[in-house]
């Protein structure tokens, strides 16, 4: 499978501080990769060079295996994008803000009736812009990315400011889109749980250095499950298996234990049961992906 | 070509067609009507020439330059309003080919307010019914001069709009530096090199070739030379952060 986005080394500076830092991004055919990332880690900005908006300061974008720089109008043809905010004319109708851009695109009109009804615009069509809710407005982008049938859909935020039911719509409409149309989505989000229903494949950025790049279920087995034991007497438990020299933490009356494989586990439950306490439960806890962005990132912040 | 038609037929669907049409009717109606209902019979010369200088002198000091940059910044604001320049920018079109396309818009609206002043000052000389003629040769060549004259503050002012995202700062900066044109205008050394006052200096009733009046043609090519390639290159290396 070929690469449609590539990034080598892409880097933008501001004066002296670092916004992007080498990011070696790799996006491939048929997936709907999720761009993840705090706010201010450099999602936009990395959006806004693959789209050729700014120039990196260092480093190189390739759409469809064709440097940017150099191929910029061909390869956009073939790239349909929705940057942070909706973009709109809020004096124009949706129709006429559609109308807009397949004249600059030269695609028949039928077109425009095409991508109203894959947004369920259809009815707002003919109301001005400024009307529209926040929601509608986001369609609407959708719509225009999609209107010259792209290879390739990039999304910033295409959920921000939504209500829940609107996110759930976007949601699924994005997932659709592969299967569907044969387009690949870049999506950005700074929600985790957003990219853990519709992502295949994630890139997580942090203070504009990408921490990760992979499928969701490698960045689950990035991190090693814990063990939870409920025992009696936890206190006591605990101060016996330390002097045995493992590492236990003891978390509202029950004691864990990071990375232990079977075996251990076993030895741990037979050391518990020889010193007599009850063990009457033992279990495998799974991290969230929230938690697994924590340890990633190092920080406690909020996404 | 082709593009560059598509690019212009986007830009006409955009753009506020009655507000264009509103504001380029005001300038010449309120320029000319004075200038005809003033009385000139004091002097000896030609009524309808002394009129038509009066015309000018109102016209080509505040309305033209003034509108011009109104013009260039209404062609910008729907872009900056709401994200319009992203959209556009992402569109597989060069930023030049776009640059061309706002400034044919530009050249357009500018030479129909020449249009719509010399219309009103000739409709206006038969309602009035001043009997004095005038060479038409005079008007029209007035008007192209005029025309030509304004492209430096044109390309000057379009570069601005691209700078500034608010209305109101090219709006004030422009009617700042527009005021005083009357007083460079009187300077022969300093006038002609003014962008504000050229377009007044420029229209001028001459007997002379086009832009013979008080200005050299190089100066206003020189200005058209710095003013465009100044805002083209600003406006196709520029990061759109917007």
């Amino acid at each position: 499978m070929s690469n449609l986005i590539q990034t080598i080394n892409l880097t933008r500076r501001y004066g002296k501080q670092i916004v992007v830092k080498d990011l070696n991004l790799e996006v491939k055919q048929g997936e709907v990769y999720g761009f993840l990332g705090p706010n201010g880690a450099g999602k936009t900005t990395t959006i806004r060079m693959l789209l050729g908006l700014i120039r990196p300061t260092f480093g190189e974008v390739k759409l469809f295996g064709k440097p940017l720089n150099n191929h910029r109008r061909e390869v956009l043809w073939r790239v349909g994008a929705l940057v942070e905010s909706p973009s709109y004319y809020g004096h124009l109708t949706g129709r006429e803000n559609l109308e807009v851009t397949r004249r600059l695109l030269g695609l028949p009109r039928e077109r425009i009736d095409e991508v109203l009804s894959l947004v369920r615009l259809t009815k707002a069509a003919d109301k001005k812009v400024k009307k529209y809710s926040l929601g509608m407005k986001q369609r609407l982008g959708i719509a225009s990315a999609l209107l010259g049938k792209p290879d390739l859909l990039i999304l910033d935020e295409p959920t921000n400011g939504l209500d829940p039911a609107g996110i759930q719509e976007i949601r699924e409409f994005i997932m659709d889109l592969p299967k569907q149309y044969g387009i690949s989505v870049l999506v950005s989000s700074h929600l985790l749980s957003e990219m853990e229903q519709m992502a295949t494949q994630v890139g997580i950025i942090h203070q504009g250095k990408l921490i990760f790049q992979g499928s969701i279920t490698t960045l689950q087995k990035k991190s090693r499950p814990r063990i939870r034991f409920g025992v009696g007497d936890p206190r006591e438990a605990q101060h016996v298996l330390q002097s045995r020299g493992w590492q236990v933490s003891l978390q509202e009356g029950e004691l864990w234990i990071d990375g232990l494989d079977r075996n251990a586990t076993a030895q741990i439950v037979e050391c518990l049961v020889k010193e007599h306490f009850s063990v009457y439960r033992v279990e495998e806890v799974k991290p969230s992906l929230e938690e697994i962005f924590l340890r990633l990132t190092g920080k406690e912040e909020s996404l | 070509m082709t593009v560059f038609l598509r690019l212009v037929s986007n830009e006409w669907i955009k753009l506020q067609k009655w507000l264009v049409l509103v504001l380029l009717v005001v300038g010449p109606i309120f320029s000319v009507i004075p200038s005809l209902t003033m009385d000139h019979s004091s002097t000896e010369a030609n009524q309808l020439l002394m009129a038509y200088s009066t015309a000018v002198l109102q016209y080509a000091w505040i309305f033209f330059p003034i509108l011009t940059g109104v013009f260039a910044a209404l062609i910008c604001r729907y872009e900056h309003i709401n994200g319009g320049w992203k959209q556009l920018l992402v569109q597989p079109v060069s930023r030049s080919q776009i640059y061309l396309a706002k400034v044919f818009l530009l050249l357009l609206f500018t030479a129909t307010s020449q249009i719509f002043f010399v219309s009103a000052f000739l409709v206006g000389t038969w309602w009035y019914g001043i009997g004095d003629s005038i060479s038409w040769e005079i008007i029209i060549r007035s008007a192209i001069s005029g025309w030509l004259a304004v492209l430096p503050l044109a390309a000057l002012q379009l570069w601005i709009s691209f700078l500034w995202r608010s209305f109101g700062v090219p709006f004030a900066i422009n009617i700042a530096l527009a005021l005083p044109s009357i007083l460079a205008a009187q300077s022969e050394t300093f006038g002609p090199y003014y962008p504000w006052a050229q377009p007044m200096l420029a229209m001028v009733p001459s007997e002379g070739d086009i832009l013979d009046a008080s200005i050299k043609v190089w100066v206003i090519l020189v200005g058209i030379l710095i003013a465009g390639i100044g805002g083209w290159l600003h406006f196709i290396r520029r990061d759109m952060e917007w």
